[in-house]
Formats: structure tokens, C-alpha cells, sequence
């Protein structure tokens, strides 16, 4: 019953699963509670551009990946805390504007040697000892980040007037998670997939404060949701012959559905 | 001096909100400031707080722990934190279960300590930010119209806590459009109107009020 598990193309698929959806669930909670869920989609499609131009002129797509990523949510950043541009617009300026010359590089490259859709929708079951490698020393730096600024966090995230007036270094905390979300997204773009990589950031948050009775148990609940979500998906993908980052997703939004749905139950009673 | 105002002015969008504001907050002090709707209160006490910069002057601060009370709840309804955890992850300093069931019973929501906070009346929030400003052990408590959420029962109960730390010390700076609320003998005024109208004593008030009617604006002031 459990043969699938011999293959080591498996164990590194479950294995960077697990490990993405740690990180991506930590973080998760603090960008959907303070209205920041689209910022994932963003560096998503920016990241696709960062792993074309790594393709293109790097061994490890990461090691160009990662600094465009980085840069490039500092700017979405700086262009959110202007004041002359609206978050999602500032979102959407640079991150569309990163997409159309990831393509123009594709068609203008003989020697792009990699599968759009792949990179589309994400081939776990293709990754090597070193994404996993990757992916745990990100999440190990996610978890450090969580770990240490937790009070901090929770302060800015729930009220960021109160945390100003802490003189908390409100924009510091903010740059430093972006450029994380930024670090993940590129792993998980090639891991999940471009178009799926938000969901898998959006869905844990959402889900686990559906039946959360604090902060605290929201983030457990995301872990555990996006964990075991996570897991379910790769399994079932190679059952059905599904992509994973899909099947993913899938589970994730009747996961969502069905905890609506109890607790919109547990309300009318 | 616990901070000083020196010909401080707020300009947004070429709009003066403030203008020309001076005068100073000394220890001890029970300090009204008031005016109506749209006078710059507000903005006031964000220079005061450290959250708005001002676009002139210089405002001069003492080495002195400031608490805040504000007058819009700023907390995100997305975020599912309980009455606890805002209380004691709020506060940089470390803070004793004791000391927030203490004043959770105090304040009369005792029973709402793991309620979540999107589940909270507009008062009930509210006093839960009133103790968050006490929690941080304050020698300055920076009051922004808080009691304008709060039934008028309990109003009275707040305001004589108020007069019992100023009593005890603690530097007061309260905002307010409704003199009926927590004014008080030997307190200090200062009536404002984008700029000082009036600086004085609660008596010099009462005086200056009687020449120059209570009726501005639509407000009615009962002193």
C-alpha cells in the first residue's frame, strides 16, 4: 500500500511539501490578516521572470531568482508605502510588468531549456536532494524570523497605529517579510507553480481562522491544514496521475469549503 | 516638562490642520483639550504620540513612558486575537496574568478575557484598549476622546479611575468635543481651533466661557 513511498523521487516530493507548506502557512497568517494575500501572486509572477533569466544565464536558476525577487518585493514595498499608489496597484504594476519581459525573454531564447507549463504548474516530483535542501535551510529562516519577532509581528498585524506608537520599527518587520514571502515564492514557484503559489499562500490562513479561537490556533490550524493538504495532494496527484501544485490547491479549496460551511452550520444552530 | 509644543504647525496637502500651536505639558498636569469637530484635536495628539511629524516647529519630549488611548480602534477584524492575547502581546514589557485579570475586573469585562476581539461592542473594545494603555504602566496617559463608546454608567466610574491616578501621580493629557466629560477643578485648558484659542485654568475658563457664550459651531459646552 505504501510502495509509492520506495521511490525517492516521492520522499523528496512529500519532503519538500511538508517543508513549504511550514513556511508558507507561517507566513500566511500575517499577510492574509493584514490585507496582504495578493502580494504572493505578485512575486509570483516576478519570480517566473527570475528563474527564466536563471535558466538563461545561471547553473541554479535560484542564485538569480532569489536577489530579482528580493529587489523586486523591496519595490512593490516602496511603492506601497508612497502613498501614491494603492497596495494591489503597486502589486500589480510590477509584477505584470516583470511577466511580460520573462516572456519576451522566452520567445526571444533558442536555448530556453525549460517547460513553461512546468514552471506554470509546478513539477514536484521532479526536484532534486538540493530544492530540498533549499527549501529547509528557507524554512528553517522563515521559522528563526516567526520566532523571534512573534510579539512584534502580532503587534503590527493587529494594530499597526499601536505599534508605530510602540515605536516599533514597523517598516523594517515589513520589508523583512516581504523579502521572505519573496524567498519562498521562488522555491515554491518551482515546486507549486506560478499560478498556484498564492493559494498555497492565501488558503492555510483563511481556512485555519475559520475555526480558530485565537492568533495562536489560527497558525497552528494553517500548519496543520497546509500540512496535511499538502501531503494529500501528492499523494493523490500520483495516484490520478494529477500535477501536484493543482491537486494541492484543489483539496485546499474544498478544505476551505467544507469549514465554511460548518461553521456557517454551527452559527444557524 | 513632559513635552513641549514650540510654534508646532501640521500642514497635509497644503491644508494647515495645525497651526502655530504652542505650550507645555508639565508632570503632574491634568490637561483638557478641546474644540469641535475638525479642530486639529486629533491631529494634535498624533504629534504628541510620535505618529504624525509636524511640518514646522520643534516638539520637545521628556524622558517620560507615554500610554495611549485612541479614539478610532485601528485593530484589523481579520486577525482572530482574544481580549488576552492583545493585552499581553501588546505591551513590549512584560506583563503579569495578575496584572491583566486585574485590571480586566476593574474595567468590568473580566468575563470577556478569551473572547476574540472581532466579536467585541464598539465599548467593550474600547475598554480593552483602555486597559492596554494602563498595562504599559504609563507616566503619561494620552487620552483621545475615549469614552465616546462607552455607556454613560460607566463614564463616570472611568473618569474617577482617571482622577485617582492623577492623584497618585500620573500626568493626564485628555481630548474632548464634550466638556461634560471628566472636565474638573484645577484641571488646565486649552481650547483649540486649528490654533489656540485658550490657555489657561479650568476658573480662567469658566470666565473666558461666560464672556464669550458657549455656543461655537453648533457645540454646546456645559462647564
Amino acid at each position: 500500500m505504501f510502495d509509492f513511498l520506495m521511490h525517492p523521487f516521492m520522499i523528496r516530493a512529500i519532503l519538500i511539501g511538508i517543508i513549504l507548506a511550514i513556511s508558507t502557512s507561517l507566513i500566511s497568517n500575517y499577510l492574509v490578516s493584514s490585507n496582504q494575500s495578493l502580494i504572493g501572486d505578485g512575486l509570483a509572477h516576478i519570480s517566473f521572470t527570475g528563474v527564466v533569466i536563471g535558466v538563461l544565464f545561471s547553473n541554479n536558476p535560484l542564485y538569480v531568482a532569489i536577489p530579482i525577487a528580493i529587489l523586486a518585493s523591496i519595490l512593490i514595498k516602496l511603492l506601497m508605502r508612497s502613498n501614491k499608489l494603492h497596495g494591489d496597484t503597486a502589486i500589480g504594476l510590477v509584477s505584470s510588468f516583470a511577466l511580460a519581459i520573462g516572456f519576451i525573454l522566452i520567445s526571444k531564447s533558442a536555448g530556453f531549456n525549460m517547460s513553461v507549463e512546468s514552471m506554470l504548474v509546478g513539477s514536484i516530483f521532479s526536484t532534486k536532494w538540493s530544492d530540498v535542501l533549499y527549501s529547509g535551510i528557507i524554512s528553517i529562516l522563515v521559522l528563526i524570523f516567526i520566532l523571534f519577532s512573534y510579539q512584534k509581528l502580532f503587534t503590527i498585524t493587529f494594530d499597526s497605529t499601536y505599534a508605530k506608537f510602540s515605536k516599533i520599527k514597523e517598516v523594517y518587520y515589513d520589508y523583512a517579510l516581504a523579502a521572505l514571502t519573496a524567498v519562498v515564492v521562488v522555491v515554491g514557484v518551482q515546486t507549486i507553480g506560478t499560478l498556484l503559489i498564492s493559494a498555497f499562500i492565501i488558503f492555510p490562513a483563511v481556512s485555519g481562522s475559520l475555526i480558530a479561537k485565537s492568533f495562536k490556533h489560527m497558525m497552528i490550524n494553517s500548519v496543520i491544514i497546509n500540512v496535511v493538504v499538502t501531503i494529500a495532494g501528492i499523494i493523490i496527484g500520483h495516484f490520478l496521475s494529477f500535477p501536484a501544485g493543482s491537486t494541492i490547491i484543489v483539496l485546499h479549496g474544498i478544505t476551505f469549503g467544507v469549514l465554511y460551511l460548518f461553521k456557517w452550520i454551527r452559527r444557524i444552530e | 516638562m513632559i513635552l513641549s509644543f514650540d510654534n508646532v504647525s501640521v500642514k497635509k496637502y497644503d491644508t494647515c490642520i495645525i497651526k502655530d500651536i504652542s505650550f507645555t505639558v508639565n508632570k503632574g498636569d491634568y490637561l483638557n483639550i478641546i474644540g469641535p469637530n475638525g479642530s486639529g484635536k486629533t491631529t494634535l495628539i498624533k504629534v504628541m504620540t510620535g505618529l504624525t511629524k509636524p511640518t514646522e516647529g520643534i516638539v520637545r519630549f521628556g524622558d517620560y513612558k507615554l500610554g495611549y488611548i485612541p479614539q478610532h480602534l485601528h485593530n484589523s477584524k481579520f486577525v482572530p486575537a482574544t481580549v488576552y492575547e492583545v493585552l499581553k502581546l501588546s505591551n513590549l514589557n512584560k506583563v503579569k496574568d495578575s496584572e491583566i485579570d486585574a485590571y480586566l475586573e476593574l474595567m468590568n469585562i473580566s468575563e470577556l478575557k478569551y473572547h476574540k476581539m472581532n466579536q467585541l461592542s464598539g465599548g467593550e473594545s474600547q475598554r480593552v484598549f483602555i486597559v492596554r494603555a494602563l498595562l504599559s504602566r504609563p507616566d503619561v496617559l494620552i487620552l483621545d476622546e475615549p469614552t465616546s463608546a462607552l455607556d454613560p454608567g460607566f463614564r463616570d466610574k472611568f473618569y474617577n479611575y482617571i482622577e485617582t491616578l492623577h492623584n497618585n501621580g500620573m500626568t493626564i493629557v485628555h481630548v474632548t468635543h464634550d466638556l461634560s466629560d471628566g472636565l474638573r477643578r484645577g484641571s488646565k485648558i486649552i481650547q483649540l481651533d486649528q490654533t489656540i484659542r485658550f490657555n489657561g485654568s479650568f476658573e480662567q475658563f469658566q470666565n473666558y466661557h461666560e464672556q464669550h457664550h458657549a455656543e461655537k459651531d453648533g457645540e454646546h459646552y456645559h462647564v
